[in-house]
């Protein structure tokens, strides 16, 4: 298991989960504007709580994608529930570190959206790896973040409900959005299995 | 060149870039805002550079990596590594610029006919901001996996877009070339000095960044990397600070006003100035004298002269906001807001007074349309607060309506004097 | 003994790559010979159950059929052993680990990988590599890794896809010997482009072209001439005139 961990650069996803966090808790409700078209909708808003979490499944997508070599292709052991299992246990990672710095520093709150965003995007990742290899799976929530500071913009100046990372209020409802979201990507990918994966390679 | 073109990922990416370019278009482009005038046109499709940048970034990111992965650029060869590279890069960029020119086509819909031409310098500011993005895309591909490279280039295109603006400090945002989206109004016109920053600063990161991604790092014809990557570091810095110190007197959009040289006047009382774009169709001078005639009769001294600018009006001249469509409610809102200072009432005292001059302002300016509008248009006034205190005034004779109005006019900026308050109702 | 048994297969709709293809390969060496675009990866990945045909099945020994469950299928990917043409390492891991994980990944514990990864490197000569990291060996070496990787574990069938491309007269040869040294009873299953590779090792030889079998016979009639049959003739030759056009 050692030398699994090792091929997948566990250390590096670990240290950008965590470096995550602390400078989300540091930059709070930091946000990039966005200008739109003169006269339209006024300028967007991308907080920075929904573009910093992208960085995991990132790095994760990276990870995976690099120890998949021909002889983990045809692996006698199952070893797609363990890359389920890894893109699982730095959900928890992050998890445990943003409630630390919550209960640490209670004034931090933009770190819960975070959380929420990070447990939805690899969500969003497991469930795009049924069409996808890895190489391609970080990209799904990435653009899916753009495309709801794009177009996520509601007409009273909120945010429509599709444009959920965007949220800074960090709602049971959210959470549990995101945790469903988990949930359906893990089963899917454990679905998927390991069918097809050469085609990609 | 056929499979070729067919295999790279830029045509691929074309099909979502479009799609997404569309949408935009939908969802918040108002033409009303640019219509009419080239210049404006063309600024405001620079918005566009979103999706366009985004195509040339990924799309340079992926074939970077798939270049990087073959192994072409580390065997002999009689071209250059930049060379082949470019090779590779080239339709990113040409594609990505075909997105931005759709686009612009998308937004000109409407202005085709009116005189004018669309500046030079922003053409070549889009190209060069699409460039700095394929180069930026190149740089990923080359030194991360394709697996980190693809969704960073997204990342980095976006944010760096984004970015800008969200720092107070002005120059920075010319660095970008979105900035250009806030012009220009008709009696505006683009900067060129904003563009040019742009031009400057993207062509310098463009040729850093590709330099940077076929950088030999090992072998025979790597000596000397340490330096190459330290005159590369020092001319980004360079580079950006010799753009910032051009910027650094541009406001917040890179607009200045327009030359009325370009406008022409009607011999006519009062003598109203139209730009080119404003002949024809779009051609206002009629209302405006039948409002200015209203005003007069309603006993408002109306200045010998019309123009189109941003400036204060003066007793001499009335300079009122213009577009080049605009409705006659429109014509007549800008005619008669014109009659007030750009800031409607200065803040005097305490916030209590300063309501009390906006209210002041507002009814004003109600009156004055209201007067402005009759065999125009019906019932132009809707604002209720604004329609009571019409009222209150309307409770004096004509001229002391007139008297009110006009001794109002300069109070409303001159905390010096107090206004004379709305009649009791 | 591994065979395919009327297998279809195709990367898009519109060809197949192979169509109705049966092939059984048993004990001893047996090299495969085609030009480019033969279908001989193709044919090696589905018996490394690399990828799955779209009809037909892949057997192993005659009743383990990796789709028929998930036990048969680890059980048939422990017995198979997979060298592709194309070699990266795994990231982060020396030599040694790289030869002990793919023993792991092929369900061998990890005490045990690592004592057989020992062996495994000497039967290929790196063993004075074991420390190094497995990112800056060369071509060959690699390739040689990856034959360690296949011993580490035992298999009964090593498919080996190109094994000597991109290798020099002198690390062809050493291939070769390489080859020998693969215990008896062990399946091995060679593809190659080039002529030159065929040698007396091979007790088979089988040539391919455009997904059908043009020739399967011992490597002295290959060398010899074609067989009677005129037809077969014709084909044999068009196929290896251009094996012969594709090494030009």
């Amino acid at each position: 298991m050692t030398w699994w961990l090792t091929s997948h650069r566990y250390l590096v996803a670990v240290a950008v989960s965590l470096g995550c966090v602390a400078l989300g808790a540091l930059l709070g409700e930091a946000r990039l504007l966005v200008p739109t078209a003169s006269g339209g909708v006024p300028f967007g808003e991308l907080p920075v709580f929904a573009v910093l979490p992208l960085l995991v499944p990132i790095v994760v997508g990276t990870a995976l994608d690099g120890a998949e070599r021909p002889p983990y292709v045809v692996s006698a052991r199952r070893v797609y529930r363990y890359d389920v299992l890894f893109s699982a246990t730095f959900v928890l990672i992050y998890a445990a570190a943003s409630i630390l710095v919550v209960m640490v520093w209670p004034e931090l709150t933009a770190t819960l959206p975070g959380l929420r965003n990070l447990v939805a995007f690899i969500g969003l990742q497991l469930v795009s790896g049924w069409w996808l290899p890895y190489r391609y799976q970080s990209s799904v929530p990435t653009i899916y973040v753009f495309a709801a500071a794009t177009f996520g913009r509601a007409d009273q100046g909120g945010v429509s409900a599709w444009a959920w990372p965007l949220e800074s209020s960090a709602t049971p409802t959210g959470f549990a959005f995101a945790v469903g979201l988990l949930a359906v990507g893990m089963m899917v990918s454990l679905h998927r299995g390991d069918r097809g994966r050469l085609r990609h390679w | 060149m056929r499979s070729f073109l067919r295999t790279h990922v830029a045509v691929w990416l074309l099909i979502p870039a479009l799609v997404g370019v569309a949408a935009y278009y939908a969802s918040f482009v108002d033409p009303q805002n640019y219509r009419g005038y080239w210049p404006a046109v063309a600024s405001n499709s620079a918005i566009f550079l979103l999706f366009s940048c985004i195509l040339a970034s990924s799309s340079s990111a992926i074939e970077m990596s798939r270049l990087q992965r073959s192994g072409i650029l580390d065997l002999p060869s009689t071209r250059t590594r930049l060379l082949v590279t470019l090779d590779r890069l080239w339709p990113s960029l040409v594609l990505a610029f075909l997105v931005q020119l759709l686009a612009f086509a998308m937004l000109s819909l409407g202005t085709w006919g009116v005189p004018g031409f669309t500046p030079i310098i922003l053409w070549s500011s889009f190209v060069s901001v699409i460039a700095m993005h394929v180069a930026l895309g190149a740089v990923l591909g080359r030194y991360l996996p394709m697996a980190a490279a693809v969704p960073l280039s997204l990342v980095a295109s976006y944010s760096w877009l984004g970015f800008t603006w969200s720092v107070p400090f002005f120059p920075l945002r010319y660095l970008s070339g979105l900035e250009v989206v806030t012009c220009c109004r008709l009696d505006m016109q683009l900067d060129p000095l904003g563009p040019f920053v742009t031009v400057v600063f993207s062509l310098s990161l463009a040729c850093i960044l590709l330099a940077l991604s076929v950088l030999r790092w090992r072998g025979r014809n790597a000596g000397g990397i340490t330096t190459r990557v330290a005159f590369l570091a020092l001319t980004t810095v360079a580079a950006t600070s010799l753009c910032l110190f051009i910027a650094r007197d541009l406001g917040a959009a890179p607009v200045m006003p327009r030359s009325q040289n370009e406008a022409s006047c009607t011999e006519t009382n009062p003598s109203v100035c139209l730009f080119p774009e404003q002949h024809g169709k779009r051609d206002p001078s009629q209302l405006i004298i039948k409002a200015s005639d209203n005003l007069t009769r309603a006993g408002i001294e109306v200045p010998s002269t019309v123009r189109f600018s941003i400036n204060a009006s003066t007793s001499s001249t009335l300079n009122m906001a213009a577009r080049p469509y605009m409705k006659p409610e429109e014509v007549l809102h800008s005619f008669t807001s014109a009659f007030l200072s750009p800031q409607l009432a200065s803040y005097c005292g305490d916030a209590d007074e300063h309501q009390s001059r906006l209210l002041v302002a507002s009814v004003i300016q109600g009156w004055l349309l209201d007067r402005a509008s009759v065999d125009i248009i019906e019932d132009p006034v809707s604002d209720p607060p604004t329609r009571v205190g019409i009222e209150q005034v309307e409770q004096l004779s004509p001229d002391g309506q007139a008297l009110w109005v006009s001794t109002n006019l300069p109070r409303l900026t001159d905390c010096s004097i107090s206004v004379l308050e709305l009649p009791p109702s | 003994m591994i065979e395919l048994q009327n297998c279809t297969f195709s990367y898009s709709r519109k060809r197949d790559v192979l169509q109705g293809f049966s092939l059984g390969i048993g004990g001893g060496r047996t090299v495969i010979l085609g030009p480019n675009g033969a279908g001989k990866s193709t044919l090696l990945a589905l018996m490394a159950n690399a990828l799955e045909p779209s009809s037909g099945r892949v057997v192993l020994d005659g009743t383990c059929d990796p789709h028929a469950s998930k036990h048969d299928r680890a059980q048939f990917r422990r017995a198979v052993a997979w060298l592709p043409q194309q070699i990266y390492p795994f990231p982060s891991l020396t030599v040694r680990e790289q030869v002990a994980y793919m023993g792991w990944l092929k369900g061998l514990s990890r005490s045990e990988s690592w004592a057989r990864s020992s062996s495994a490197l000497d039967t290929v000569d790196l063993r004075e590599n074991s420390d190094r990291p497995a990112r800056g060996l060369s071509g060959g070496q690699l390739r040689r890794v990856g034959l360690a990787g296949a011993l580490v574990h035992r298999a009964s069938v090593i498919l080996l896809d190109e094994p000597t491309a991109g290798l020099d007269p002198s690390q062809r040869n050493r291939f070769r010997e390489l080859l020998l040294r693969i215990p008896d009873g062990t399946a091995v299953l060679v593809s190659t482009h080039q002529t030159e590779d065929v040698h007396d090792s091979y007790e088979r030889t089988v040539l391919i072209d455009e997904g059908v079998i043009l020739f399967d016979g011992t490597i002295d009639q290959f060398v010899q001439g074609t067989p009677q049959d005129m037809d077969m003739r014709d084909r044999v030759f068009r196929g290896y005139s251009r094996l012969i056009a594709s090494e030009e």
